[in-house]
């Protein structure tokens, strides 16, 4: 077992290139979907990952589930990198890290009961105790979910989507998971539905002490479960640091530029930041990727990629303009 | 308010099944907009949201199955007004991107795949303006600069899948907005799209509204969005309208139980500031349409239900105050607290 106090998992420095040629010999400019990110998630913690599309937030997830390859890096679950774990490692790993997606219909395979869905994972991981023994657990997990065990002889498609993100839920439970990626696990509910599941996995972290990555776009979700978010833009993770601090002063102008963009019903009519952005991106190749966008860009932003600084409180981010404060929309709220 | 240019009343849509039950979507839902209003219409799965605005631009799969009553009066000039649901085919097409224009969720399937953005905005002039191919390429062109288009001399001759899913949104607004339409019907138009993106939109609906006085309404389940955008919340629930008010009284003092837990269970900054990390939820689920409650179909979820009352009758939408129409019979009750 390795040292209690140590993360649950570690990414260092994980790079995605994805070649692109042109022609069929000809060479292309590569496409660098993950540049250099580096996070870690503590047991027990939630870390949100938030950015737009093309950003790099499912990628950065499904790599450190290790179900995509990656260039270079590293991912250390435990303190042991799933790439030179032995078979046995491996079979752990695969049970103690889950992975939720968005379609909740897309993984629900539609021939099989609410029960027959929930045991495969037992019988996959050699993990079966008897029939009375495995109801249990059946039940169990339902139970956690919010599930009546009624349900076990249905069929996937006599469910709403709500009830099928939870039978994935409990799916992944049926395991004893330490860490649940959840990749816009709530993203394709009705509103109502997505307080539901939202507080579902607040209960999952609270009673089983299972750590989250919440993989999202939608900022005030992201803001009320998670312990401390990290910020994607273009493939590099531009700002990372807890949840309150970051909503307070954001570091990163691409942070308040999302901040300010993302309606919550109190929050105000969006602001100056949204109304500067330009119509289309122009590439920013060379230095700080959202050097086009901002509007705070000074001249040495165009000359080389901004190194990641570090900031009281763990906080990071990697704009080289260390001076500027601007406010969040929890600016004058929070003591701190 | 002066007199609206869309009036809908006791609008219903059902769907008859050859075998199952009809499937009732809409039932007597009655609204106003008033010229240059944007009316949110907000509500889940099965509200009945989407089914009326396709109703209203005459879109439903036609035949049999589809039963619509109501009416909905719609002013096209000050001397003519036109019931949108007892028009002629013909005249609706005529009407129909003209006068009012619509936007959808999903830019992509919306445009034509094999046809340039250009021949596709050009198809609207030369069919509602009657304007020449080429002063239609020329008006194309200014509508995609208005809506904010870098290069639109270029992108006319490209084709949809050439563009991203914001320019292709932009490309429908433009569109939508050739003919300057006095209503403008926008389905979901930025829920498919990067927050940024949705930030601009808004903005250009807005600026855009502001410069040609058209109405819009706009269909949504993001109650952020009704914030930044809306004059006035219909909120609907299982087919039916349960709340009607201007948009700060619907998100700041609503009336009936369904819209205020609705709004409560939106994160807010205040809820990520006091680290609650636990959203207020609505028990249960939207009831199947064949099988809605009796009496206020909400009751089996209110938090507020009284046995004997809310099961017996269905409650019928009342005015609280001037604007502000509810359907809730315990409103009064639930406000005095």
């Amino acid at each position: 077992m390795a040292d209690p106090t140590a993360p649950l998992l570690d990414v260092r420095n994980l790079t995605k290139i994805y070649p692109r040629r042109k022609g069929l010999f000809g060479k292309g400019d590569d496409f660098v979907a993950l540049d250099d990110i580096s996070f870690t998630v503590a047991r027990g913690e939630v870390l949100g990952i938030v950015g737009e599309s093309g950003s790099g937030k499912s990628t950065a997830g499904r790599i450190a589930m290790d179900i995509l390859p990656r260039t270079s890096g590293q991912v250390l679950f435990d303190g042991v990198d799933p790439d030179g774990m032995d078979r046995r490692q491996r079979r752990a790993f695969r049970r103690r890290a889950q992975m939720i997606f968005q379609d909740p219909y897309a993984s629900l395979n539609p021939r099989m009961t609410v029960e027959q869905l929930l045991r495969t994972p037992l019988a996959l991981h050699g993990l079966t105790a008897g029939p009375a023994e495995d109801r249990r657990k059946l039940v169990a997990a339902l139970d956690l979910v919010g599930l009546p065990e009624t349900l076990l002889n249905r069929y996937p498609h006599e469910f709403s989507g709500g009830q099928r993100q939870r039978i994935n839920i409990a799916r992944a439970l049926m395991l004893d998971p330490a860490l649940v990626v959840a990749d816009e696990a709530v993203s394709a509910l009705d509103v109502s539905v997505q307080a539901q599941v939202v507080n579902l996995f607040m209960d999952l972290r609270e009673r089983l002490g299972i750590a989250i990555v919440f993989i999202a776009h939608d900022l005030p979700v992201v803001g009320v479960i998670s312990d401390r978010i990290a910020v994607m833009y273009r493939g590099r993770i531009v700002e990372l640091g807890e949840t309150v601090a970051m909503f307070t002063r954001p570091r990163h102008p691409y942070t308040a530029m999302l901040l300010n963009a993302a309606p919550a019903p109190d929050s105000a009519p969006a602001g100056p930041m949204a109304a500067r952005l330009p119509a289309e991106e122009t590439d920013g190749a060379g230095g700080c990727a959202f050097r086009p966008r901002c509007p705070f860009a000074i001249a040495a932003c165009a000359t080389g990629k901004p190194p990641v600084r570090m900031l009281e409180g763990g906080h990071m981010t990697a704009c080289l303009r260390d001076e500027l404060v601007i406010d969040g929309p929890l600016a004058g709220q929070s003591c701190r | 308010m002066s007199r609206p240019i869309l009036s809908v009343r006791k609008l219903a849509v059902t769907f008859a099944q050859g075998s199952g039950p009809d499937i009732p979507a809409v039932e007597g839902a009655s609204f106003d907009v008033g010229a240059g209003e944007t009316v949110a219409i907000v509500g889940e799965s099965s509200s009945g949201k989407s089914v009326t605005a396709m109703a209203l631009l005459g879109l439903l799969p036609a035949g049999a199955g589809t039963i619509v009553s109501g009416q909905a009066l719609f002013r096209r000039d000050e001397a003519h007004e036109v019931d949108l649901l007892a028009l002629p085919e013909r005249e609706m097409r005529a009407l129909r991107g003209r006068d009012i224009s619509m936007v959808f969720q999903d830019p992509m399937t919306s445009l034509n795949p094999v046809l340039t953005i250009g021949e596709q905005i050009a198809e609207v002039l030369t069919t509602h303006d009657g304007l020449t191919r080429r002063q239609a390429r020329a008006t194309a062109v200014d509508l995609l600069a208005r809506v904010g288009l870098r290069d639109p001399g270029q992108i006319v001759s490209h084709y949809p899948g050439q563009l991203s899913g914001g320019m292709r949104q932009r490309v429908m607004i433009a569109m939508a907005l050739a003919c300057r339409p006095r209503l403008l019907i926008a389905d979901e138009p930025t829920t498919a799209l990067d927050v940024t993106v949705q930030a601009q939109i808004l903005a250009l609906l807005r600026q855009l509204q502001a410069e040609m006085g058209m109405a819009i309404i706009f269909i949504t389940h993001n109650i952020g969005v009704v914030a930044q955008i809306s004059d006035r919340v219909v909120v609907m629930y299982s087919g039916q309208v349960v709340e009607n008010a201007p948009v700060r009284d619907a998100l700041d003092g609503p009336l009936m139980p369904y819209s205020s837990v609705l709004f409560r269970t939106v994160p807010t900054y205040d809820a990520v500031l006091a680290r609650r990390r636990r959203l207020p939820t609505i028990p249960g689920h939207v009831p199947d349409p064949r099988h809605r409650p009796q009496g206020c179909t909400f009751h089996p979820r209110c938090a507020h239900f009284r046995p004997g009352v809310c099961d017996m009758f269905r409650p019928s939408l009342e005015a609280a105050r001037e604007g502000h129409e509810v359907r809730c019979v315990r409103w009064q009750e639930i406000a005095r607290g």
